[in-house]
């Protein structure tokens, strides 16, 4: 099996309540996996053990991850370090927050280059601008702040930051959600290009069985904690074998549906 | 501009300007004396703008000197305080735990002790001098910043985007310095300012007390002090130097104030 990252029963409690009961997944390279759950099902903290950034609350109660065989949490602080960004980059939900306010675009995709790279400023803003082209954002976006851009401009210009070191995994944290629908719709066709081109396997975090639909190879359902159902996507669409899965598929809206009452 | 923040600065820029270029401003040699009876004790006039003193020394030649003394000991004596304060607040509100515990009682320390007379016991011990005097006041001035400091690192430091420059793999000093200081600085301006003001007016008494601004050199306390003899029947020594203190220290203290409103809004806004 060729899998580039791998979770093996992973067990994490806050406040002596599990709250990732006995997680595995693993991630094939090229692939697309979606954990699908709804809030507060674990599937962020999922994301956030992988690169060992679980909140002091969270103890870990037991499992691995392996990154390319490697234990993660075997890993001192430097090891994580270059790990982070470089290798395993992350996107998170909230393009609003997500950018520090006082420092122009350029300079935060640039970060993640220079923290990573021996380059000079110089190429280190090539990089930059040519980054900025593949999220589909004119060049000048460098020189701007946070606040100058859309909801959707910042999005991308986050997802710069995540693929500036040429990551090989990439962990996407309900990166449309705080979109509204259009922009969702490029959003995803981007992420679906540049997956493609780069080859990158990606965990897909979201509670919406249509980007599912559209993203995914694989899906895995997470309900409180634990992984309900697992498989491939048009299997799993096809024939949910978990009442909790049927229940968010029948939560995809269909042309033609009559409005009704959400299924509860 | 905020009417309160274009007074301060108006008054602030006239007096730092008469201070550096004080051999220009004044109209008289501050250390001349003329001991003669009609020099002495002159009430103000146009040879004389402030009067003069009972060595007949020009009031108002005096007190644009002085204003270098109370202007710069102001500045840098917050300068240091602004340094410790953020480094120790920085190192508190970022790495929590025991760094944080060791620092805060620190801090706590510092709070116990009465400062004015902690100030005028280390000043004793090392003898008054403006250098003394501007980094004892920065050296016991630092510990509110500080707390200041350390609570908005606390907050910030849980903000997405230091997350997400963590999860980049950036370093602990550039998310220090690039991310989270940048970010915290509103507050820190307006208490800065303000502190300003306090440490005017801690020089001040200082020198009236003798353990400030030796005289000949004058400084608006010193000069305060020597007219205090003659309050009865020259009140100019008393009152202009008094007027330059209060002045000065409400134009700071309104500068801070109207600073504090303008980034208020921001700061909830931030908070969102």
């Amino acid at each position: 099996m060729n899998s580039v990252l791998e979770i093996q029963d992973l067990t994490v409690s806050i406040a002596s309540r599990k709250v990732i009961d006995k997680v595995s997944l693993s991630l094939e390279h090229g692939k697309v996996v979606s954990l699908v759950g709804e809030s507060g099902s674990g599937k962020t903290l999922t994301a956030l053990a992988v690169l060992d950034l679980l909140p002091r609350s969270a103890v870990r109660e037991e499992g691995r991850v392996l990154y390319r065989g490697r234990d993660i949490f075997g890993l001192t602080g430097r090891e994580i370090r270059r790990v982070r960004g470089n290798d395993i980059a992350i996107v998170f939900q909230e393009p609003f927050t997500a950018l520090n306010p006082v420092m122009r675009a350029g300079t935060q995709i640039g970060e993640a280059i220079a923290a990573h790279t021996g380059l000079s400023g110089k190429d280190i803003a090539g990089k930059t601008s040519e980054l900025l082209g593949m999220v589909e954002l004119p060049r000048d976006v460098a020189l701007r702040y946070p606040h100058e851009l859309s909801g959707g401009m910042r999005q991308r210009v986050v997802l710069a930051m995540a693929l500036s070191c040429d990551p090989e995994i990439l962990i996407l944290d309900e990166p449309t959600t705080a979109l509204d629908v259009s922009v969702q719709k490029q959003m995803l066709d981007l992420i679906r290009s540049i997956q493609s081109r780069r080859d990158l396997s990606i965990l897909f975090i979201t509670h919406d069985f249509s980007i599912v639909n559209t993203i995914a190879d694989e899906v895995c359902v997470m309900k409180q904690g634990k992984i309900v159902e697992k498989g491939q996507k048009d299997n799993v669409l096809k024939d949910p074998q978990h009442p909790y899965t049927k229940k968010l598929i029948e939560c995809i809206p269909r042309l033609g549906d009559k409005r009704e009452r959400l299924p509860a | 501009m905020n009417k309160r923040i274009l007074f301060g600065l108006i008054v602030i820029t006239v007096m730092t300007a008469s201070a550096v270029f004080a051999p220009f401003v004044a109209t008289h040699d501050p250390l001349e004396m003329d001991l003669s009876p009609e020099e002495r004790l002159q009430a103000p006039s146009a040879e004389h703008f402030f009067g003069t003193d009972n060595l007949g020394r020009d009031v108002f030649s005096r007190m644009v000197y002085g204003a270098r003394v109370s202007l710069s000991v102001g500045f840098i004596a917050v300068f240091i305080s602004l340094v410790i304060g953020i480094i120790l607040g920085g190192l508190s509100g970022y790495y929590g735990r025991w760094v944080d515990g060791v620092i805060m009682r620190l801090v706590e320390v510092m709070y116990c002790f009465p400062t004015f007379f902690l100030i005028m016991i280390v000043i004793t011990f090392l003898g008054p001098s403006i250098v003394n005097v501007m980094i004892v006041i920065g050296l016991t001035s630092w510990a509110g910043l500080c707390r200041l400091v350390r609570a908005e690192f606390l907050t910030l430091r849980e903000r997405d985007f230091v997350y997400s420059a963590r999860v980049q793999g950036v370093s602990n000093k550039r998310i220090i310095f690039r991310h989270i200081l940048p970010n915290a600085m509103a507050p820190i301006y307006v208490s800065a300012t303000l502190s300003v003001g306090g440490a005017i007016l801690i020089e001040s008494a200082l020198s009236f007390l003798g353990l400030g601004v030796q005289i000949p050199t004058p400084s608006w306390g010193n000069i305060l002090t020597a007219g205090r003899i003659y309050i009865n029947y020259a009140w100019w020594l008393t009152l202009f130097p008094g007027l330059a203190i209060l002045v000065t220290v409400l134009s700071f203290n309104l500068i801070g104030e109207g600073l504090r409103e303008k980034m208020d809004p921001k700061l909830k806004e931030r908070m969102n």
